[in-house]
């Protein structure tokens, strides 16, 4: 009997899947399994992010390939449909409905038990007021975004999507969604995050799907994947009292593909083994007698990540 | 209380809050009862076959067939092109649930708006109109309904269909009246020998059962068009 544990079994499982819409290519050979946590689905707009997630919630069917949420088809499996959430990229609302009246319209047609009780909290949970008297035709874009997300939490929903939700949102709503997302996600609950704004992804975790042109381009870590992106350099900014002579050190143990000295008392770096070259710097250093100040990666950052692998530069 | 009911309820309230449309429906039914009670009041009188040849001219290929159109396309159309379909789709509901309760919530405002005032104004011109306003609404709301879930321009083919197939090839021969909602529905209205410019004499069985049979049809391709959905 092996002494590991099995696998668990993803809450997302997506197998080789495309979409087309005529001659349009949006989604492209998608594969990708997905279990509890907050990742971000990054990619810039057109990329197939929202094509991707609408297959998810079973909105939309692939042309090819399969989707799996919970082991289940979202297309056609109706009771999947208590245990998926999503909010949808769109503004636009059921018009004439107050807040309270379109959360407990998901609610009762979803069958949650207590329906006004989970109304209240889920409008509550996302700064809102339950007893607001105005319809939803009358609220801003940031109270449209909370309202859906409300919608799309109320039946405590095991998989949650969301596309683009923190669009129009003010910093600090931002900030309280953002934790929202992290609360939902560390309760063992499956939070997928679409979003084009790098800042908002880099605060979502460190979790990343990028997508470009339709494809998926890479995922997991984003830094994990910088790490594995071995034809680009690694670039380091390393602030030292002699930095021609850890220069030269660099070169001579081949740590370095590239060296500049371009200020007094620093250099950049550039490396093919940015993992080697952190383990080895410091002791490198020590050896030489230089002293180190600081070290910086310059290009470990997930914009360099997703600079790297949708603008290929 | 079921997801039909739900979905009913909330159908019925949406189609009611579009004060515009409601104008319109209101105009066209009110009008019906003034003019019959115009003819009613004349010196000359008005007789039960001039009063069914004004109601089934007016009522049945005016009134109903258009306001049918306006809200049942509109009733589950709008919400695919508002994109907020999405916000019922993503629901366990049955296919057949959302469409009944969208069609019986179209149904209910096309009945009280304008079969309603068409039963009055037959009333006031002696002319017996509930059966065959009722079942006309029936037929037409389940069709539009449809044209609503499965078409991208629902209000013109809509428009087309009762222009061109219900008042021009309808009116072509006693033959091409049977492809028709509105000879049904006139034929309930209409007593044999009566000359009411369009052609009737379909029996009492088919009068009925043929609405009542597009009108399901029309729900049931409504429930396979949400089922089939790609949800905006």
């Amino acid at each position: 009997m092996s002494g590991e544990a099995p696998d668990p079994a993803p809450m997302l499982e997506v197998n080789r899947v495309s979409k087309h819409f005529g001659d349009l290519v949006a989604v492209s050979d998608v594969s990708f399994r997905l279990g509890p946590g907050v990742t971000a689905l990054l990619g810039p707009n057109g990329a197939g992010k929202s094509t991707m997630l609408r297959m998810l919630a079973g909105m939309a069917a692939p042309s090819e390939g399969t989707v799996r949420v919970l082991g289940g088809d979202p297309r056609a499996d109706l009771e999947l449909r208590r245990r998926v959430g999503l909010v949808p990229q769109q503004e636009s609302l059921f018009e004439h409905l107050r807040v309270r009246e379109f959360v407990r319209l998901a609610a009762d047609l979803s069958g949650t038990a207590d329906a006004a009780e989970a109304t209240d909290r889920a409008i509550g949970t996302v700064g809102l007021d339950p007893a607001d008297k105005r319809r939803l035709s009358t609220y801003s874009k940031g109270m449209r975004q909370r309202a859906k997300l409300a919608s799309a939490i109320v039946t405590g929903p095991e998989v949650l999507f969301l596309d683009e939700p923190l669009t129009g949102l003010d910093p600090n709503q931002r900030n309280l969604m953002i934790d929202l997302f992290h609360r939902i996600g560390a309760s063992g609950r499956c939070v997928l995050v679409s979003s084009h704004v790098l800042g908002e992804v880099q605060r979502l975790g460190t979790d990343v799907l990028v997508m470009g042109q339709g494809r998926l381009l890479a995922e997991g870590d984003f830094r994990a994947i910088r790490d594995l992106m071995d034809d680009r350099p690694s670039r380091f900014r390393i602030a030292t009292d002699s930095p021609r002579a850890l220069a030269a050190g660099l070169i001579a143990d081949g740590l370095a593909v590239g060296v500049e000295i371009h200020e007094p008392g620093a250099l950049t770096v550039a490396t093919d083994g940015a993992v080697r070259f952190a383990a080895t710097i410091a002791p490198l250093a020590r050896e030489r007698g230089v002293s180190l100040q600081e070290l910086r990666p310059l290009d470990a950052d997930l914009e360099s990540v997703f600079r790297y692998l949708v603008e290929g530069r | 209380m079921s997801s039909a009911a739900r979905i009913f309820g909330f159908m019925t309230r949406k189609l009611l809050r579009d004060w515009g449309r409601i104008a319109v429906l209101v105009v066209l039914a009110a009008l019906a009862i003034l003019i019959a009670a115009v003819m009613r009041a004349s010196d000359d009188g008005v007789t039960p076959e001039e009063g069914a040849g004004f109601l089934v001219w007016y009522g049945l290929s005016i009134v109903l067939p258009f306001g049918s159109l306006l809200v049942a396309a509109d009733a589950l159309g709008d919400l695919r092109d508002e994109r907020t379909l999405v916000y019922l789709w993503l629901r366990p509901l049955r296919a057949a649930s959302a469409a009944a309760g969208a069609g019986g919530g179209a149904l209910t405002v096309v009945v009280v708006l304008l079969a309603v005032p068409l039963i009055v104004a037959g009333e006031i011109l002696e002319v017996p109109m509930a059966g065959g306003a009722l079942l006309a609404a029936v037929a037409y709301v389940g069709v539009f309904l449809a044209f609503g879930m499965l078409l991208s321009r629902p209000l013109l083919v809509g428009l087309l269909l009762l222009l061109v197939w219900e008042n021009v090839i309808g009116s072509l021969s006693a033959a091409t009246a049977r492809l028709t909602i509105r000879s049904y529905a006139a034929s309930l209205v209409v007593e044999e020998g009566w000359d009411v410019g369009t052609p009737v004499g379909r029996s009492l069985a088919a009068s009925i059962a043929v609405p009542l049979a597009v009108g399901a049809l029309g729900l049931l391709l409504a429930a396979w068009g949400w089922r089939r959905a790609e949800v905006p």
